[in-house]
């Protein structure tokens, strides 16, 4: 296993974890407004209102060093899409490390802002990686010069982790912590 | 009265050891399993090539109206994979040379149907076809291109490793991958396309047909 396939191989568990804690939410929530899971869905709650904002800044800025890492370490020129990606994920990792230190939740509707941008870009990249005929304006040509957006710079990990689907989970772990937490009257701003 | 407060979950602790716990268990298999990437070791990707003549015109994908029509092509030489001596030249044959990109999806989509047309149908007698690998670049996808092309059946077809500066692809015009270029018998250029030719490999059977009357080929897909 070379460098570059253990820092890939890292990303991909994290990306595995992001998976599983996102589901994970998602179920208790629904499972909340069934019914049985409605006090534990409400400690998680008040929990992510204590430490929701640690959490989500450590996902965006994990997700920022790996698309730095991908670009700057193991050299994968990033595509268009790509850098599109990374103007939502890079603020996003900034403000967000800004209100944890001031642990300002008000934070909140700019960067559910960009985590939710993200995710719409992240899937039509990850779609048109598996498919390059759904890329709009697209052609069945590659420029001699410049990455395509429609190619694959690693091989799908666990069948379904591809780079565009890594920043997608990281987005979609964030946003749905940050719309999921009920910080406690102190601790908005 | 006053609700008590609930306990808090330990959501951060348990994150942070998650992390943690992944980055101990990678560097443990890094250790462990250490570094068994021996695939681009024996054989080196680019290779010296040396152009002689004129570069044709950049060409924009326009194959009606290209100013390299008539023009004669430069003589390109280098190797294969195999470090043998390659040299694609006025030789009294009329020619394809196929430009593909290791990491385009488009040339790993159109390679397979080049194969299969071979295969099936093959190349006109007194007609040539010729690869140039280029635009080599070690991590981007589908690397190592003499992998690639051995994998997809077209080994067999001569192949000329193009340099990192991507020398031969700059002078034949830098068309869009798979950019294909048609030279007559004097080598003058007939036809050039960029693009895919479609899921049906017999595309490129009228256009080496004309190749091989003398005729000027034009792109298949009209």
């Amino acid at each position: 296993m070379t460098a570059d396939d253990s820092w890939i191989t890292f990303f991909t568990l994290l990306t595995v974890g992001a998976n599983f804690a996102t589901l994970a939410l998602w179920s208790l929530a629904l499972f909340a407004v069934v019914g049985p899971a409605r006090t534990l869905w409400a400690r998680v709650r008040d929990s992510l209102g204590e430490s929701g904002l640690q959490i989500a800044a450590v996902v965006a800025v994990t997700a920022m060093a790996g698309s730095l890492y991908l670009s700057e370490g193991a050299h994968f020129t990033p595509c268009l899409l790509c850098w599109y990606q990374r103007a939502a994920m890079y603020p996003l990792a900034v403000i967000l490390v800004v209100a944890l230190a001031r642990r300002d939740w008000g934070v909140r509707p700019y960067a559910l802002a960009l985590a939710l941008v993200g995710p719409v870009i992240s899937l039509y990249h990850y779609a048109i990686e598996r498919n390059p005929d759904l890329e709009i304006g697209g052609s069945d040509t590659c420029a001699a010069y410049g990455p395509p957006c429609t190619a694959k710079w690693i091989d799908d990990q666990f069948g379904y982790i591809s780079i565009p689907f890594m920043a997608l989970s990281a987005f979609v772990l964030v946003a749905t912590i940050l719309a999921a937490a009920r910080p406690s009257r102190s601790e908005k701003s | 009265m006053a609700t008590p407060k609930r306990a808090s979950l330990p959501l951060f602790p348990i994150v942070v050891g998650v992390v943690i716990a992944i980055g101990l268990a990678v560097v443990v298999a890094t250790v462990v399993g250490g570094d068994d990437d021996t695939s681009t070791v024996d054989v080196q990707q680019t290779r010296a090539v040396s152009v002689d003549g004129d570069p044709l015109p950049a060409f924009d994908g326009d194959s009606v109206e290209d100013p390299a029509l008539g023009l004669t092509a430069p003589t390109v030489t280098g190797e294969n994979f195999a470090s043998e001596p390659l040299r694609i030249a006025n030789d009294g044959r009329p020619k394809a040379i196929a430009f593909v990109a290791h990491w385009c999806p488009h040339c790993q989509a159109e390679v397979p149907r080049i194969e299969e047309w071979l295969s099936t149908t093959g190349l006109p007698e007194g007609v040539d076809l010729y690869f140039v690998s280029t635009r080599v670049s070690a991590p981007d996808g589908n690397y190592p291109p003499s992998e690639w092309l051995e994998r997809e059946g077209v080994s067999g077809v001569p192949t000329i490793a193009d340099d990192e500066g991507s020398t031969a692809l700059a002078a034949y015009g830098a068309g869009r991958f798979p950019y294909l270029v048609y030279l007559d018998a004097d080598n003058n250029v007939v036809l050039r396309t960029s693009g895919e030719y479609g899921s049906d490999p017999q595309a490129y059977t009228p256009v080496f047909e004309a190749l091989a009357s003398g005729e000027p080929p034009v792109d298949p897909r009209g």
